[in-house]
C-alpha cells in the first residue's frame, strides 16, 4: 500500500524532471545562439573555464555550463558546480581530467527565469595548447653572492597536470635579472617533484647587488606566457664579501708559503746530496757509451801481465820448451784465451815486459807457447812487440815469417777482441834487472832451439843503450810496448854475450843477451 | 688475457650509446614539434564545423595499452612510435584533403612528422642488434594498426568529408599527445636504464 503510493507520487516528478531537461536542451537548440570568449587557464593550480559573451548588451545574472568531448559521441553535460553560477567562469579541476582530450563548452545565459543565450566557443578547447598557464606564487630570499626561490606547488596536483610529458606543454622558467642582463634558468618538473613547495638556488651572483627574478610557465605556444610580477632584492654586502676576500688573501699566503717552503727544502736536499746525485761517472764506468755497447769488449781495467820468472842459477840451460811447431802453429792459432785468469784481449804488453825485480826472459816474453800458462796475452815476439794496433808496422829486422805471424797475431787481436788496443801512447812498464833476464824474441824459421842464457854478470854486459832499449815501458791500460831496439837488433844488439859464436846466431834466433 | 678485440666493441658500444642518446634528445625534441604543427594544423579548421560536426563523432577505441609506457621495453616503445607516426603520415600523405586545410599547413605538418619518422629508424638501426621481432610487439603493432584501419574505414564512410576530416585530426592530436609521452618514457629509459 505505502509503496504504491509512493510510486504514484514519483511518477509526476519523473515527468517534471524530464520535462524540465528536455526544455533544457531544447532550449539549448531553441535559443538563439551566440558565440562566448572561452579562457581555460591553470590559476594556482586550479583549471578555471572564463567566458565572455561577444554581444555586449546582453547582460546575464547567472549562468550555466554545459560540455561535451570529441573523442566519443557523448551528449552535453552539465557541470553541477558551475550550475546557476552568478560568476562567468568556473572551476573545472575535477571536471576536465583529460590533457589530450578536446572538450567543447556551452554556456546558457540566464537573467532571473529567463534564458537570454545559448553561447558556444568558436574554437574547441584542447587544454595542452589552449590552457593558459598563469606563473605560480613564489618568494626569495636574497644572499650575499645567491638567491633562493622558492616556488610554491600545492599539495595536490590536479589530474589534468599529471602524467609524463607534462613539462613539455608546460615548463618552468625562473628569470634573474640584474644590471640589464636576463637570464633563465629551466630546471626539469616532472609529476614527482611538482607536489610541495619547490625551491631553485640561484649562485654566483654578485654581491651587494640588486637582482629582480620573475617565475613563470612557458607552454608549448611560446606566445601565450603570462609573465610573473617580478620580485627584487638587494644582496647583502660587505661582511661577508670583506671576510672572503680576508680568506682568499690569507689563502694566497699560506700557499706561497708553503711553495717557498717546498722549493727551499728541494733546494736544501739537492745541496746536501740525497737527490739529485751527479750522475756524471768516469769514462770506465760509463756504460751508456754506445761504441762500449757495440764493440762488447770492454777494455781492460788494467794491464795485467803474468809473469814467470824463471830464476836460474847456472849459466846455461837449454830450455826446453816442450813445444813443437804444431804446438806452435796451433798456439799460435789458437791461443788460450784466458789462461790464469787474465783476459787476452788489450794486453799488448807481451811479456817482453818483466816485472820489476824480477827476471824474465825476453824468451818468455817472446813465446808465446811457454808463457800461455802465464801470459795469456796473444802471441808475442818480436813482430808482437809492436802494438797490435800499430797494425802494418812491421819492423825491418824481421822476416816474412814474423811478418806473417805478426799479421796472424793481428788477426787473433781482431779474432779475440774485436777491439785493436790502438794509440802509441799506451806502455806497459816493467822494471827489469837486465843483469837477471835475458829476453828473445822467437822466429819460427829458426831450427836452433831457442836458448837461455843467462850472463853472468849483467852489468858488464849489460849496455846502457841495451837496457833503455829493453826496458818496456807500460802505462795504463792498453800496452804497446815500444820496443825500437828490435830494428837495432842486427846492429845494435850487443855481440858481448857469453856465446859470442852464437851472437849472430842468437841475433837470427833474436836472442838479446848480455 | 684480454681479448684483443675489446676495445674494439667497447668503443663501439659507446658510441652507439651516445649516438643513441643524442638522437632520443632529437626525437624528444622533433615530436614537440610534430605535435605543434597538428595542433596548429587543427585550429585552422573552420570554426564553424566543430559544433556542425558533433553529429559525426566517432570513438575509434585508441589502443590505450599500446600507448601506455609503463609496460614496454625500448625496443618495444620504438617499435609502437614508429609503427604510429607512419601511419598517421600514410593517413594525411594519401588522403590529403586540400580543401580544409591550407597547403602549407599540411606539407610543414608532414615534413616534421617525415623527420621523425627518420630519427625513428635511425634509433631502430642502432637495436638492430636486438630481436625486433618478438611477439609482444608484433602484438602490439598489430593493434596500432587495426585503429588506423578503422580511422581509414570512417574516411572511407564519410566520404572523406569535412567534419570527418575534423573528426579525425581531434583523433590523431589525441594520438599524438600519446605518441609525445611514449617519447618522454623512451628518454628517461636511456637516462635512467
Amino acid at each position: 500500500m505505502l509503496l504504491s503510493q509512493n510510486a504514484s507520487a514519483m511518477r509526476p516528478l519523473n515527468v517534471y524532471l524530464v520535462a524540465y531537461i528536455s526544455l533544457v536542451f531544447g532550449a539549448l537548440q531553441a535559443f538563439p545562439e551566440d558565440f562566448c570568449i572561452f579562457r581555460m587557464t591553470l590559476r594556482n593550480f586550479r583549471v578555471i573555464l572564463s567566458w565572455e559573451l561577444e554581444n555586449h548588451s546582453i547582460v546575464p545574472t547567472h549562468y550555466t555550463l554545459w560540455y561535451t568531448i570529441m573523442s566519443r559521441p557523448e551528449d552535453m553535460k552539465v557541470v553541477k558546480d558551475c550550475t546557476e553560477v552568478t560568476g562567468s567562469f568556473c572551476d573545472l579541476t575535477d571536471v576536465w581530467e583529460s590533457m589530450p582530450e578536446t572538450y567543447v563548452p556551452r554556456v546558457v545565459a540566464f537573467r532571473g527565469n529567463t534564458t537570454l543565450v545559448s553561447c558556444t566557443s568558436r574554437e574547441s578547447i584542447f587544454p595542452a595548447i589552449k590552457m593558459s598557464l598563469e606563473p605560480p606564487n613564489f618568494e626569495i630570499v636574497g644572499f650575499t653572492d645567491h638567491i633562493k626561490v622558492i616556488v610554491k606547488f600545492p599539495p595536490v596536483i590536479p589530474k589534468i597536470l599529471r602524467g609524463e610529458g607534462l613539462h613539455v606543454y608546460l615548463s618552468l622558467v625562473i628569470e634573474e635579472v640584474s644590471g640589464g642582463i636576463i637570464k633563465k634558468h629551466k630546471p626539469k618538473i616532472n609529476a614527482k617533484t611538482i607536489t610541495g613547495n619547490f625551491t631553485y638556488v640561484i649562485d654566483n651572483l654578485i654581491p651587494n647587488t640588486n637582482h629582480c627574478v620573475s617565475v613563470y610557465f612557458e607552454p608549448s605556444d611560446p606566445g601565450k606566457i603570462i609573465e610573473s610580477p617580478t620580485k627584487c632584492t638587494l644582496l647583502k654586502p660587505g661582511q661577508e664579501s670583506e671576510s672572503s676576500e680576508s680568506a682568499k688573501i690569507g689563502g694566497l699566503i699560506t700557499m706561497f708559503l708553503i711553495v717557498v717552503v717546498f722549493i727551499s727544502t728541494i733546494v736544501i736536499l739537492q745541496h746536501t746530496g740525497y737527490i739529485c746525485l751527479r750522475n756524471e761517472f768516469p769514462k770506465v764506468l760509463n756504460f751508456y757509451n754506445f761504441s762500449a755497447w757495440v764493440f762488447a769488449e770492454l777494455p781492460p781495467l788494467e794491464a795485467v801481465a803474468l809473469l814467470e820468472v824463471i830464476h836460474v842459477k847456472r849459466k846455461k840451460k837449454v830450455w826446453d820448451y816442450n813445444y813443437d811447431d804444431e804446438s806452435d802453429s796451433d798456439n799460435e792459432a789458437a791461443p788460450q784465451k784466458n789462461a790464469g785468469g787474465y783476459t787476452m784481449h788489450g794486453l799488448t804488453g807481451r811479456p817482453l815486459c818483466p816485472a820489476s825485480g824480477s827476471s824474465a826472459t825476453m824468451e818468455d816474453c817472446c813465446d808465446p807457447d811457454a808463457e800461455e800458462a802465464d801470459l795469456p796475452t796473444p802471441e808475442a815476439e818480436c813482430e808482437s812487440l809492436m802494438a797490435p794496433g800499430s797494425g802494418p808496422w812491421q819492423p825491418e829486422c824481421t822476416s816474412e815469417a814474423d811478418e806473417g805471424r805478426g799479421t796472424r797475431l793481428e788477426d787473433h787481436f781482431s779474432e779475440e777482441d774485436g777491439s785493436s788496443v790502438e794509440g802509441s801512447g799506451d806502455r806497459i812498464i816493467f822494471n827489469v834487472d837486465l843483469n837477471s833476464v835475458l829476453v828473445r824474441v822467437l822466429d819460427d824459421n829458426s831450427e836452433v832451439p831457442p836458448e837461455l842464457s843467462l850472463p853472468e854478470d849483467s852489468t858488464e854486459l849489460q849496455d846502457p843503450s841495451e837496457m833503455e832499449t829493453n826496458l818496456l815501458v807500460a802505462s795504463g791500460g792498453g800496452t804497446q810496448p815500444s820496443f825500437p831496439m828490435e830494428c837495432l837488433w842486427p846492429e845494435d844488439s850487443p855481440s858481448e854475450t857469453s856465446d859470442t859464436s852464437e851472437s849472430d846466431a842468437d841475433i837470427r834466433d833474436g836472442y838479446i843477451t848480455r | 688475457m684480454i681479448n684483443k678485440h675489446f676495445f674494439e666493441i667497447m668503443l663501439v658500444l659507446l658510441a652507439t650509446s651516445t649516438v643513441f642518446s643524442l638522437e632520443l634528445k632529437m626525437v624528444l625534441f622533433q615530436q614537440r614539434r610534430v605535435n605543434r604543427e597538428s595542433v596548429k594544423l587543427l585550429n585552422k579548421l573552420p570554426t564553424s564545423s566543430m559544433q556542425q560536426c558533433l553529429l559525426h563523432r566517432k570513438d575509434f577505441l585508441l589502443p590505450q595499452k599500446s600507448v601506455n609506457p609503463h609496460q614496454y621495453q625500448k625496443e618495444h616503445t620504438l617499435a609502437i612510435l614508429h609503427e604510429i607516426l607512419q601511419q598517421i603520415f600514410n593517413l594525411f600523405r594519401a588522403n590529403t584533403s586540400l580543401d580544409v586545410w591550407e597547403e602549407n599547413h599540411m606539407e610543414k605538418f608532414l615534413t616534421e612528422l617525415h623527420q621523425q619518422l627518420e630519427y625513428l629508424e635511425v634509433l631502430m638501426g642502432l637495436q638492430a642488434e636486438q630481436k625486433s621481432g618478438t611477439l609482444d610487439s608484433e602484438n602490439l603493432r598489430l593493434q596500432v594498426k587495426m585503429y588506423f584501419r578503422r580511422i581509414h574505414d570512417y574516411l572511407e564512410n564519410q566520404e572523406y568529408s569535412s567534419c570527418a576530416w575534423t573528426i579525425v585530426q581531434v583523433e590523431i592530436n589525441r594520438c599524438l599527445f600519446f605518441v609525445f609521452r611514449l617519447t618522454g618514457k623512451l628518454s628517461k629509459q636511456e637516462m635512467d636504464p
